[in-house]
């Protein structure tokens, strides 16, 4: 049974990142897997539920993972199809919120937001520095199996 | 290959940087550029807002320095001059018609209806950004998509027409926004805020704030606490049109219900 708010949301962040990209000005070829990355990326979000951290790092992963693959294919730089993927998880909202806390004068709730933040961030970062070690080992290892054997 | 197309891989460089490349990418392009056409030594130094090209050719150095004033993403100008730069040194295409392509892309001409696209885009986007908030209520999801269409055209109308600089622009947004949604009928607290948050999504900057990140990740320390100033500029102008909007509300209910 597939969970009705899993493809919701999948749809969501498709249709978000589909149309980031279209404002950024991404040509055709490159929105649809732009669009399927960014609800790739959100559904690793979603799944992990309450491990944002580790969802949004899984899901820069697959991001990573799936720009690597397309963009050769495409011809195109890695950037174009990363940047409509990642629009879905990056903290935007988060850091309006921590920042609005804390103008408000609830700093507690600003500073943990502003961590959360930066949290969040650096697991963006880490999934796709991730994706592109893991890009460049497996091949490598391949080869030094093939070898082997 | 003639000193003065050197300039060619300094503006590739240039329009790679104002239309949203990486850094690491602007410096490669330059470096490959410039190794093509004899230099023996290329440095870069590449920044958000400017680049210092140093180059030693024919046992002379040359030093190239570069203002970048404005800065916004056009994924299909990387990708083009990607490929230029590419062809370029393969020897595909000639320096003069490199040049001549470079000068088309330095003056990009606005499709008839752009505005209007962009602004429908805008809206569905926020749709999309809305529906992962977690807001189902389709009042409300409409609404969102009024507020992301009008984020944009607002945004445009001010840059564009009136050419206000985009901190302002980002401020008078927020604050349109925030005023417009206020009015919206049928919605309970938790909605609203929700639909603001939908059409807030286009201004916040969310990209930047990630990229910074990653530039500081990979050693690139001055980009990367450019890009986070910048971040952080956005977010303050964001949440400042919002404060306005709180503020002069209740003001504006008395004046409408007199």
């Amino acid at each position: 049974m597939i969970d009705l708010q899993l493809l919701i949301n999948f749809g969501g962040a498709a249709l978000g990142a589909w149309c980031y990209g279209y404002l950024f000005g991404a040509p055709l070829k490159i929105l649809i897997p732009g669009a399927l990355a960014g609800g790739v990326a959100f559904a690793c979000v979603y799944l992990c539920g309450e491990a944002i951290f580790w969802g949004t790092a899984l899901g820069a992963l697959g991001l990573g993972f799936i720009a690597r693959l397309v963009a050769p294919r495409l011809r195109v730089p890695l950037t174009a199809v990363i940047v409509p993927g990642i629009i879905p998880i990056v903290p935007g909202v988060s850091a309006y919120n921590a920042f609005m806390a804390a103008v408000q004068g609830d700093y507690i709730l600003g500073i943990t937001g502003m961590i959360n933040v930066v949290t969040y961030t650096m697991a963006i970062a880490m999934g796709l520095n991730g994706a592109d070690l893991l890009y460049r080992v497996i091949p490598r290892w391949q080869r030094g199996r093939k070898q082997r054997t | 290959m003639k000193e003065h197309h050197l300039h060619l891989a300094i503006t590739t460089g240039e329009l790679l940087l104002r239309n949203g490349a990486e850094i690491s990418r602007v410096e490669q392009t330059i470096s490959y550029m410039a190794r093509y056409m004899g230099a023996m030594r290329v440095d870069c130094f590449v920044t958000p807002t400017g680049m210092i090209i140093s180059l030693v050719m024919a046992e002379e150095t040359h030093t190239l320095v570069r203002r970048i004033t404005s800065r916004s993403y056009n994924l299909a100008a990387v990708m083009e001059l990607n490929d230029l730069s590419r062809r370029f040194c393969n020897g595909e295409i000639p320096a003069v018609a490199l040049a001549e392509r470079l000068d088309n892309l330095s003056r990009p001409i606005p499709a008839k209806g752009q505005n209007l696209k962009m602004s429908l885009a805008s809206g569905l986007g926020s749709l999309g950004f809305s529906l992962i908030s977690g807001l189902r209520l389709p009042l409300a999801l409409a609404y969102a998509t009024i507020n992301g269409a009008v984020v944009r055209y607002t945004l445009d109308y001010l840059t564009d027409r009136i050419a206000i600089n985009s901190s302002l622009a980002v401020l008078l947004s927020s604050t349109l926004l925030t005023t417009l949604t206020f009015f919206y009928p049928g919605l309970d607290a938790t909605n609203r805020n929700l639909v603001n948050m939908g059409g807030l999504f286009l201004l916040l900057p969310g990209v930047t704030l990630t990229t910074s990140f990653r530039d500081l990740a990979n050693g690139d320390l001055l980009t990367g606490v450019s890009r986070l100033a910048e971040a952080l500029l956005s977010l303050t102008l964001v949440a400042a049109g919002v404060i306005v909007s709180f503020t002069i509300w209740p003001w504006l209910q008395e004046v409408l219900l007199r």
